[in-house]
């Protein structure tokens, strides 16, 4: 399977990363803060 | 106490509980979400070089790479776990509970068998041989198992909502199953049951898994936990498993993993590793919160991120049964959201057996203990008159030399954790005048219970 196979759009790939790395951070931060709203 | 304090202390009260179980659960549906979204580079990486160029004609070749692909997968995810914790201000915490091996890391390490292995391996096959998304929904019935064993090694409680929640899970996972068995698939390999085989040991290997490492996680952190637990499937991959495939199947691991090593390959397992990474993690923080069955149960979401994520990107639109498989699965997950949190508060009832007071050796508090070990002997030397929470934080602060409010918070959910997994009672409540953890907020003492006594004694904690 080519990579553009697996993709369904051009720069879909690119989204895709962008997202994980985005909510990775956001998630980082929410696990350094939930302690205080307990 | 005044009418208007009771009313005050009551609220506060509910309303910790409430933030308790709600945090469980947000720790669930983010492990959901990473879980969903690894299914994006866990099969880009096969449209990558060397694998892009593999006709996988033998299942020897196609297990070698689902093999280096998995070691690859695993390595990127303790980076990333190591990253986490070095954000979290506990690589420390990592170093203190690892050395301990005999009463309390095995169980990482047994758990890490499970879930590398056998899960993560199995999901390779399945993706590999099927599609990710046969993949994704195939485990969905880890729960299941998951659940069963936490009811039967440490009593945890499965009220009858959610085990009719797990149940329609399950439902959701037959729908997804059977159709598939008897129509045509992807591939007309006839290889095709490694695919479906591979399946079934993602579920089964989560489910155990789960199950396993909550033998440790009561008196972990479970951050430190399942770094623990990767640090584990590392050692057997790049030691164990890969030389001797190399060496008694004389399989050309090499090779491959030299081929491996080009940029998008990289990427893609560094992004699994990360998304796989921040999926466990956690996972395993909602399992001191909401129990074993429930943190697995609402996890089991992941299927509906995978599907939502690959139609997005790939354009991969499931089958009408795997739809259906996921409406049921859905359902299930929120016949267990929405039970009250009253009910879910505490998650373990210790059997009578270990009700039974032990007898405490009173060694003296030594710096080497991690955090939550060096609470228990706290409170086991504070005996019946228990410590309250602020009392706690103020000890740890200074053995720790940690100060500020992300470690106040820390520790009030250690406690929490400790509550939730009946190794403490709550003796007696108060009110904070915002001196402590926050005006208006419920301040708690604690004592050992008889199980926190026996589960110290357990783990050599005592």
């Amino acid at each position: 399977m080519k990579m553009s196979e697996f993709w369904g759009f051009e720069g879909a790939h690119l989204l895709a990363i962008a997202m994980i790395v985005i909510l990775a951070c956001i998630c980082l931060y929410m696990a350094r803060t939930w302690g205080g709203k307990l | 106490m005044g009418r208007k304090s009771t009313i005050a202390m009551e609220k506060a009260r509910a309303l910790h509980r409430r933030r308790s179980v709600k945090w469980g659960y947000i720790w669930a549906l983010w492990c959901a979400v990473f879980w969903g979204a690894w299914y994006l580079p866990g099969t880009a990486v096969w449209s990558a070089a060397p694998y892009r160029f593999m006709t996988f004609e033998t299942k020897a070749e196609f297990l070698l790479a689902a093999a280096v692909i998995t070691a690859f997968n695993a390595i990127g995810v303790l980076l990333f776990q190591l990253l986490w914790l070095a954000s979290l201000d506990k690589l420390d915490e990592y170093w203190r509970t690892l050395w301990r091996f005999r009463t309390i890391s095995k169980w990482f390490f047994l758990a890490a068998i499970f879930g590398g292995p056998c899960a993560l391996f199995g999901s390779y096959l399945a993706i590999g041989f099927i599609g990710p998304v046969f993949a994704a929904v195939a485990a969905l019935l880890y729960p299941i198992i998951g659940a069963t064993l936490a009811r039967f090694w440490y009593n945890e409680k499965i009220t009858l909502r959610a085990a009719m929640g797990i149940l329609v899970i399950v439902g959701g996972g037959v729908t997804i199953f059977v159709p598939g068995l008897f129509s045509e698939t992807a591939s007309t390999s006839d290889l095709i049951w490694i695919g479906y085989l591979g399946g079934a040991m993602a579920a089964f290997g989560w489910g155990v898994e789960g199950a396993v490492a909550g033998r440790a996680l009561d008196v972990t952190d479970p951050d430190v936990g399942i770094t623990i637990r990767f640090t584990a499937e590392v050692f057997y991959w790049v030691f164990l498993l890969l030389p001797a495939a190399a060496l008694f199947y004389d399989a050309p691991v090499i090779e491959q993993v030299q081929a491996t090593f080009n940029f998008w390959a990289i990427l893609w397992l560094l992004l699994a590793g990360l998304t796989f990474g921040f999926c466990y993690v956690t996972w395993y923080k909602s399992f001191p919160l909401i129990g074993v069955g429930r943190g697995q149960a609402i996890g089991a979401l992941y299927g509906v991120f995978a599907v939502i994520f690959l139609a997005i990107f790939a354009f991969q639109f499931p089958e009408w049964n795997f739809i259906l498989g996921l409406a049921l699965t859905v359902g299930g997950g929120f016949l267990m959201i929405t039970e009250s949190s009253e009910v879910v508060e505490v998650v373990r009832a210790p059997s009578a057996k270990q009700m039974q007071t032990s007898v405490m050796r009173h060694a003296s508090v030594t710096r080497k203990m991690h955090m939550k070990g060096f609470i228990l002997r706290l409170l086991d030397e504070a005996g019946n008159e228990g410590l309250w929470d602020h009392e706690i934080m103020k000890l740890v602060f200074e053995e720790y030399g940690r100060d500020g409010a992300y470690w106040k918070g820390e520790i009030r959910a250690t406690l929490t954790d400790l509550f939730s997994g009946a190794l403490v009672h709550e003796v007696e409540d108060d009110l904070d005048d915002g001196r402590y953890f926050g005006e208006g907020k419920i301040l708690m003492k604690f004592r050992l219970s008889p199980f926190g006594a026996a589960r110290m004694l357990e783990t050599g904690l005592a």
